[in-house]
Order: C-alpha cells, then structure tokens, then sequence
C-alpha cells in the first residue's frame, strides 16, 4: 500500500490516501513526491527524473530513500536506502542512492542553463541578480544542488572569457566543488566549470 | 590612480570581498583578489592575494542589501563597473548586495 505525501499546514509532509488507504494526489514536473508503503514503512521519491532512473521501465522496483540534501526531502525526514542498482546511463550513484557530486557535475559541463532548465532545474535568482548581471542561480529540484552561472565576458583572459558554473558546495555558496568533485576555495581556477569542458 | 583606469586594469569577476569599511567621504575595501585572471599571471603564483582599495571624496554612497557592511562574509564580485563617474559593485553571498557612489580617484595596496 502507499500513500502520496503532501505538505500540511505545518509545512511537514502528511500522507494523502483514499478511504482505502490508496494513493491519491496529483504531481507537478518540479516536484517530489514521496510515497510511503504502509505495511513496510520504506518511503520512495517519485519525480520525473526519479521515474527513469528508479526502475519505472520495470528493470526493478528502486525503494531509495536517503537523507537527500534538500528542504523538500528534509522535511520527509531520511529515510534508509533499501536497493541501489545501476543507473541506466552509467552515472555513478553514491552510498546515498543520488548520483555522485563529481557524475553530477560531469552532467553539467555539456548543458547550456536553458537546457538544465528545461530538464526541470529551477532559477532561483535574486532579481537583482537578474537586474544587474548575465550571472544565474539554479537549484536542481530532486538533488537541491545549487550552482551559478557566470557569462563569460569578452577581453576577459583565459576562461574568464567563457560561460562557466560554480557548484556551491553549500547553501550559502561557502566554497565551491571543482569538476573532480572536491570541495575548493572560492575565487580558485578550479572552482570554474567551463561549459564545454575545455578546461 | 583613476577609478576608470582601475576597471580596465583588474578583472574583479570572482574575486572575494573581504570587509567594506565606508565613514564620512572615505571608502575603504579588502579584497581577495583573483590573481590568475589578471595580466602577467604566471602558472604557478598564488591564484589568489589580499589587496585594499581606498576611495576618497567618496559622494552618494548607496549600500543596497538586506544585511549591513560589517556582516560581509567573503562574499564574491559579480560585476564591478564604473560609469558617469559612479562605481557600482554587485556581490553575492546569500543574497545580493548592490554598492554604489560616485569616485574619481582609487589607491591601490598590493
């Protein structure tokens, strides 16, 4: 049996179910939906990218719930991963049962922002970030991974000049991850992630 | 030196902030600065070095953000441009924070 969860005035999820205790509720493309088996009490995230992944082409039923780093998830609570199994495009998936930060990063250096964006990233942008600079804020809405992106200005040196990320490795944007997956400090070459991958 | 001749010279893009002190008609800002996107860069120097920047006869200081001068925290240069006389400076931290005020001359510790 499962049951859709839904926020609640609280602002903590509840389960929505019918009389029977069966699932009810609709989905938006940008939100997650967590589901609670019943009987087990094993929760799964149901997304469109969580779908594809989580065995919805019948591979396998994929039951990972894990302590994911965002408000939406941490508002479920963390859940325990039940089974991890390949990801159909081979990204590496981490004890956690999300890609790793270094696989999602990789994913990010051939994507323009408007083609994350049309995989369902959201701009999060102060507007007067929008207002003043080309720069961008995006949240991945399963991940909640944040990064910036920076345009590249011409007469710039090196790849100063070119359209790159910042992968915050922390909500407030403390430091940055370079494209291996490790933590750098701001301002560093490293912390750049050239579009394109030619650094 | 000019204030104009400071935007041409520095790329400030990513570069940090450290502390902002601004009193009276004097403006003055710690910066760590990103070396290895300014001229004259070698591989192999520091990528990053500390630098202060002292405007004097500083006029229509504006601070826009939802915190105050002495809470910035390291806070990363979006843009900084110099227009009509009027420096602009556009950080991000949490929020933005956008700083502005008219200037003709800038000393430069490096």
């Amino acid at each position: 049996m499962h049951a859709v969860m839904r926020k609640g005035r609280s602002g903590r999820y509840k389960a929505k179910t019918d009389r029977t205790g069966r699932a009810t509720g609709s989905r938006d493309k940008s939100e997650v939906i967590p589901r609670v088996d019943l009987d087990t009490g094993v929760i799964s995230y149901h997304s469109q990218a969580s779908q594809r992944t989580h065995g919805m082409d019948g591979t396998q039923d994929r039951h990972i719930l894990i302590r994911v780093q965002t408000e939406k998830a941490t508002e479920c609570g963390d859940v325990i991963q039940r089974s991890v199994v390949p990801d159909e495009k081979g990204q590496q998936i981490g004890e956690s049962g999300i890609p790793t930060i270094k696989s999602q990063i990789q994913e990010l250096i051939s994507k323009t922002p408007q083609q994350l964006q049309t995989e369902g990233w959201e701009d999060i942008s102060d507007p007067r970030m929008v207002m003043y600079t080309q720069s961008r804020l995006l949240r991945h809405p399963i991940t909640g991974l944040l990064i910036r992106f920076d345009r590249g200005k011409e007469g710039r040196l090196g790849f100063s000049a070119l359209d790159h990320y910042h992968v915050y490795a922390d909500e407030k944007g403390t430091n940055y991850y370079d494209k291996e997956g490790n933590i750098v400090k701001k301002g560093s070459k490293a912390s750049h992630i050239v579009i394109g991958g030619k650094y | 030196m000019q204030v104009k001749g400071l935007i041409e010279t520095f790329d400030f893009h990513d570069s940090n902030v450290i502390e902002l002190f601004h009193e009276k008609d004097i403006v003055r800002i710690k910066i760590d600065l990103c070396m290895w996107k300014q001229a004259g860069y070698k591989e192999g120097d520091d990528e990053l070095k500390e630098i202060s920047l002292e405007f004097d006869a500083v006029e229509n200081y504006i601070w826009d953000a939802e915190k105050a001068e002495e809470d910035i925290e390291y806070d990363t240069i979006l843009e900084m441009s110099y227009s009509d006389g009027t420096l602009k400076i556009v950080l991000v931290d949490n929020g933005v924070t956008i700083i502005s005020f008219k200037c003709n001359e800038v000393k430069i510790w490096i």
